[in-house]
């Protein structure tokens, strides 16, 4: 009878006991993460749910070592990733920005081979203005700069950039202050601060828009998969936070933040 | 025992950077700082450029923000109670604004204006720029307090001999000012070889020999915030040797520093 008191006792306090989920990673998908947590522990008032960036470098790292409970990962796994299982939750399209007041809205793939090499030097080339061209590249071990690398061809030590930057906001107030700067972000953080009033526009390459519409339809060339990553076998209620992080009702927090839903038929 | 305590923190962090470092992996990297090249991806890790970068950048803060905070200094003690009082209060307030609150300043304010003449504006220049801005008021108030400190007795045996300013100035306030001038420059030169933020947000991070006004420049605290959330293996033990030659120079300057502003 004690016994039985003591365990009914042991329950409640358990149940009482706030669960928590903690993600760590790419400081691309954090506030994509952050607004999913706040949805999701509106309806589970017994969790708590931290998010914390650091890269999806960062990401894979903690989830190896159970420092998280879920890696936030933009980009595809590598090879040597597949001791953890990887959720895709959307895919994001990487936007090649200019200032505002640059006439030049389309560049082609050998344009930015050429840009970013340093065999073009001045946007009068390109029949814009006779600027200087100021290329902005990111620093080594973001998932942006890696694929920028992969889509061009190049090897970072080919670039030749004169300004390097850690992180997407840094990209686009050195693009919003620099009339002849250009740089690559993540499309939906180019989109935001756009709207919000930076001095910013996106161009399309090879005639394509980079818009989440060409990146949904798969005709926009530079696109990454956005992952949550665990190890193999996570608790039930990680699971249940990652299948209803995937359902179609989530779809709307994806889609404001600029980035495609996977499967991009849900919802 | 109690003048000893600011150093407790740099103390405690040099331990747990030789505890990170205790890996017999970490140390044979340690020659390979002294190259010029930084190319992880192909095990190169010269901080070379950087190290160069990061003495630049910080001395040439010093030579701007020196005669700066002597002359707040001595305007703060000169100047009649209220008028002093005042300039007090806004030498702490500035002293008190945040490093990033700088760097986005530096970066859409003062980078936009210097690429008039250069595009993009971020590099040497800006960075020394806005480090001076920075470290002023350190400074200035250790400065002040320095002044403070000249004993009443000399002060009233230099106005009883009818000394003008410039010669109370020259033969009263230098003088003793001399020792706590060169602590304040090492103290204002520590604060600028440490920051980090404000410096990565204006400073362009190439990593070119810091040559010239518009060299796009790397200091090593910025490698460190570029790199290491994103370093692994060999890359991130260069990352924390580099870190900690760095924190073993700047609590080396640091110290001597404030033995020269506390010692008179």
């Amino acid at each position: 009878m004690i016994l039985a008191v003591a365990l009914a006792a042991a329950a409640c306090s358990r149940s009482t006991d706030r669960t928590r989920i903690v993600l760590t990673g790419s400081s691309t998908i954090a506030p994509i993460a952050e607004d999913l947590a706040r949805r999701y522990e509106s309806t589970h008032p017994n969790l708590r749910i931290d998010v914390q960036t650091g890269g999806s470098t960062r990401g894979i790292l903690d989830t190896r070592k159970g420092l998280n409970d879920i890696g936030m990962v933009s980009r595809a796994l590598h090879p040597d990733e597949h001791d953890l299982h990887a959720t895709e939750i959307a895919l994001d399209g990487l936007a090649v920005i200019v200032h505002r007041s640059n006439p030049v809205r389309n560049l082609s793939l050998t344009d930015l081979r050429r840009i970013y090499t340093g065999a073009m030097t001045r946007w009068s080339e390109l029949g814009g203005k006779d600027l200087p061209i100021t290329v902005v590249h990111k620093a080594a071990g973001r998932a942006t700069q890696e694929l920028f690398l992969k889509y061009t061809g190049l090897a970072d030590e080919q670039i030749r950039a004169q300004v390097i930057i850690g992180d997407n906001v840094q990209g686009i107030r050195t693009v919003a202050a620099t009339p002849g700067a250009i740089a690559y972000v993540s499309i939906g953080s180019a989109q935001w601060e756009a709207a919000h009033g930076a001095a910013i526009t996106a161009t399309a390459i090879d005639g394509v828009p980079a818009t989440p519409a060409a990146v949904a339809t798969g005709r926009y060339p530079l696109v990454r998969h956005l992952n949550l990553v665990t190890r193999p076998s996570p608790p039930p209620h990680v699971r249940a936070f990652l299948e209803w992080a995937t359902s179609p009702e989530t779809a709307p927090i994806f889609r404001s933040h600029g980035v495609v839903p996977v499967p991009a038929a849900r919802g | 025992m109690r003048r000893q305590s600011p150093l407790l923190v740099p103390a405690g962090l040099l331990l747990a950077l030789v505890v990170a470092l205790f890996d017999p992996h970490a140390l044979p990297i340690a020659p390979a700082l002294a190259g010029e090249r930084w190319l992880p991806a192909r095990s190169l890790f010269g901080i070379a450029r950087f190290v160069s970068a990061t003495f630049a950048v910080a001395g040439g803060a010093l030579v701007l923000a020196l005669p700066a905070a002597l002359a707040s200094a001595l305007a703060t003690h000169l100047w009649p109670r209220h008028g002093g009082v005042t300039l007090r209060r806004l030498t702490l307030v500035a002293g008190a604004i945040p490093s990033v609150v700088w760097g986005f300043w530096g970066l859409a304010a003062l980078a936009p204006l210097l690429s008039r003449w250069h595009p993009p504006g971020q590099g040497l220049l800006a960075a020394t720029i806005v480090l001076a801005l920075m470290i002023w008021p350190t400074m200035a108030l250790a400065l002040d307090a320095a002044l403070e400190r000249i004993p009443d007795s000399r002060r009233l045996a230099a106005l009883s001999l009818g000394m003008t300013l410039g010669q109370r100035l020259r033969l009263v306030v230098m003088p003793s000012l001399r020792h706590a001038a060169t602590g304040a420059a090492l103290l204002g030169l520590t604060r600028a070889m440490g920051e980090t933020m404000a410096v990565l947000m204006v400073s362009g991070n190439v990593g070119d020999w810091p040559t010239g006004p518009f060299a796009s420049i790397r200091t090593v605290t910025a490698n460190l915030a570029l790199e290491f959330a994103y370093a692994q293996g060999a890359h991130r033990d260069a990352l924390l040797l580099s870190g900690l030659m760095l924190i073993v120079t700047t609590t080396l300057l640091f110290w001597w520093g404030r033995r020269l502003v506390t010692n008179q």
